[in-house]
Parts: structure tokens; sequence; C-alpha cells
């Protein structure tokens, strides 16, 4: 038994060894399309299990939550009937080419096929897209491409501490914004003297590979130590990920 | 042995696709109790598909997996269902190493309730999912 346990260690080794010089890829890119096509179904098809933990966690706050959403059906219940599926995709697409980003930038449009601690989408390096490229809806930013294989591509969130975000507020204080280990992300490296208040909406700088006024999010708290160099923010994003079907590479 | 490949399945793409928790550690966990010794075959697979599924580099979970299953054959004589306290600690515990490596996550409030109550209900029921081992036991229960 022993010895079965160190074949299949060394095979692992060995395995993450191919795969980490890409020597595999001979076998794993004929597989892709199946997986892709089996996660976009299920994913698209089951997306409303996504929110089951938020209701399960967040049931204390399910009442309120209940009477605000009566509220907001009764205000847009005209604006309501009208949706369907497919007014929905339209919708997402006429908000891109509606968005004020300038001309030159090209859109790759995507579908998500998952969400875990990276989003995945059904386009890769045949689409055009490279790592580095940034992830949008709208005007608002998702993340940024970190891995692209021929099919698929994974994105690092706002969510994810291995992002790191040049940004700028609408009062003009220049911070980075950074997941944490967590559901937070948080405003960092603002100089003391900078201001800084509740509901400023965070952009980006332009700066890191990002392009300039994506909307990040807004302040919800500030936490400011008197002796530190720089203050700290946390910030709620605006994108909301698990409502999200199709998402949008900028192709510069 | 359908039940088995139902749970991987079930888990790992529930894990890749919806919500950013090791459910197929809970599963391999599961069957490193059932299985025992032969285990080790699901547990390398289980990685395996995990990795493609997930797109990290192929072998990484594999290598995770056989370490836990090391361990628990290891010391399997602490491994009895009776001894649950013992079990369920050492599932936080792969838990949080699972969260920090794989999703540079902590063990939240939320992860530990799913923990516990994944692993229970998978402990529970694992007369039942190893009922094609036509009564031969590895747990006392």
């Amino acid at each position: 038994m022993r010895k079965k346990f160190f074949i299949l260690v060394f095979l692992s080794l060995l395995l993450y060894g191919f795969d980490y010089f890409h020597l595999i890829n001979v076998i794993k890119e004929p597989l892709e399309p199946y997986i892709v096509s089996v996660k976009k179904n299920i994913f698209q098809n089951f997306s409303q299990i996504k929110l089951l933990p938020k209701i399960l966690f967040s049931y204390n706050t399910l009442q309120e939550r209940i009477r605000e959403s009566h509220k907001i059906r009764n205000d847009n219940s005209q604006m309501q009937l009208k949706i369907t599926s497919l007014e929905e995709e339209n919708a997402s697409l006429r908000r891109q080419l509606g968005a004020p980003l300038p001309s030159n930038y090209q859109f790759i449009t995507s579908d998500i096929i998952a969400v875990s601690r990276h989003m995945e989408i059904d386009s890769g390096r045949r689409q055009g897209i490279k790592p580095g490229m940034s992830i949008v809806d709208g005007l608002t930013l998702i993340g940024r491409v970190s891995q692209v294989t021929e099919n698929r591509s994974l994105i690092t969130l706002l969510t994810d501490r291995e992002l790191s975000v040049p940004a700028i507020s609408n009062r003009g204080t220049r911070g980075k914004v950074e997941g944490q280990l967590g559901e937070l992300v948080v405003l960092k490296e603002v100089l003391q003297k900078d201001q800084l208040f509740l509901d400023d909406i965070i952009l980006t700088s332009g700066e890191g590979g990002f392009p300039p006024k994506l909307i990040i999010g807004k302040i919800t708290r500030i936490k400011s130590d008197d002796a530190a160099v720089y203050k700290e923010a946390s910030v709620e994003l605006f994108a909301d990920i698990t409502l999200l079907k199709k998402i949008f590479v900028i192709a510069q | 042995m359908i039940n088995l490949i139902i749970l991987t399945v079930t888990a790992i793409l529930a894990e890749t696709i919806f919500y950013p928790f090791p459910f197929t550690l809970l599963i391999v966990i599961t069957i490193i109790l059932g299985m025992g010794y032969e285990s080790l075959i699901w547990v390398f697979l289980s990685g395996i598909f995990l990795d493609i599924f997930a797109l990290r580099t192929i072998g990484l979970s594999s290598i995770f997996f056989l370490i836990l299953a090391a361990l628990i054959l290891r010391y399997n004589r602490r491994f009895q269902l009776a001894n649950i306290i013992y079990i369920m600690f050492f599932i936080l515990i792969a838990v949080t190493l699972d969260l920090l490596i794989f999703y540079s996550k902590f063990l939240t409030f939320n992860y530990f309730i799913i923990s516990v109550s994944v692993g229970l209900l998978l402990l529970y029921f694992l007369p039942v999912i190893f009922r094609y081992r036509g009564g031969r036991k590895k747990i006392e229960v």
C-alpha cells in the first residue's frame, strides 16, 4: 500500500511538473470544449443556487430586504413586466455599447461559466483574450484576466487579495483598492491629509494597466489612525457578480 | 460505487461553479474514512478532475489530498466514528488549509458552519454511502 501511495504522489508531482511547463496542453485542450459546455449549462441554468448561502446567512436582515424589495418592485412594476431573459441579455449588450468609454475600446463579449474564487468565462486565447485585460459590465470594473487557455479564461475578481487596483475617488483622493482574506475590499494607501468621506465614489485611476474612470464602488467605512501614515476605507463594490451572466473584456 | 461517483462529481461541480468552498475535500475525507487504503486511487483521481475543472495546475490538489490520506491512514485508530470530535477537528484544519492554499481565505464563521454541517451529514450517511462494500467494515460505529 505504501508503494501505491508513493507511486500516486510521484505521478501527481510528474503531472504537476508537466502542466507547469505546459507540456500536457495537447491532452488538456481537446477536453476544454466539453468542460466549458458542462460548466456553462450548469451555471446558466442553476445560477439561482448561488443566492442560497446569502439567503441563509443574511436571515436576520431578510425581513428588511423583503420590505425593500417590495418597494423597489412597486416602483418598477411597469418596467419589470417587460423584462424577459432575452431582453435582459439585450439590455446588457446595449448598456455596454452605450457606456461612455473611449471609442477605440474593443469589447469581447463572454458568457460566465463559473464563479468560485475566480470567475471563469467561455472565451480564451482563440477569441483574442490575453492575461491582464480588464473585465467590465457597463462602466463597472469586475476584475482582470489572470489566466488564459485556448477556450477558457480565469478572472481575478476585485475581492481577491491578489488584485490591487490603483484608484481615485470623485474628490481626487488616490489610493489602492485591494481584496482581503474574505469578501472585504479596502481602499489602502490614502494619505491622512487627503479628503475621504462616506459614500465617495471610487474609480480606476488609469494606472496599473486598468483603463481610467471605471467605477469600482463606494466608501462605506473609514478607518483612520492619526499616528499612521495612511488611512484605510472599506469599499462596497457596485458589481454584484451573483446576478451577472455575461461580461465584457476590454481588448484595447 | 455509483454513490461515490455522484457525490464526487457534485462536489467538484459545486466547488468549481458555484461556491468557493472545498466540498471535494470533505468528500475525499469521507472516502478515505470509508474505504481505507483502497481509497488512494479515488483520492488521486478526484484531485486530478478537480484541477482540470478548476483550471488549476494539474496534480496540486491530488498531492494535497494524498497527504491528507496518508495522515488519516497513519493515525487510523484515532479516526473512528465514535471519536467524532477528533474527526471534526481534523476536517476543520483540513478545510482551513485548503481555503488558505487554494482560495486565499480564512475559515470564517460561514465556512465553519458549512464545514461542520456538511462534515456531520457525510459522517452520518457514511454507512449508506459505502453500502456497496457488502458489509465489510473499515470503521467501527
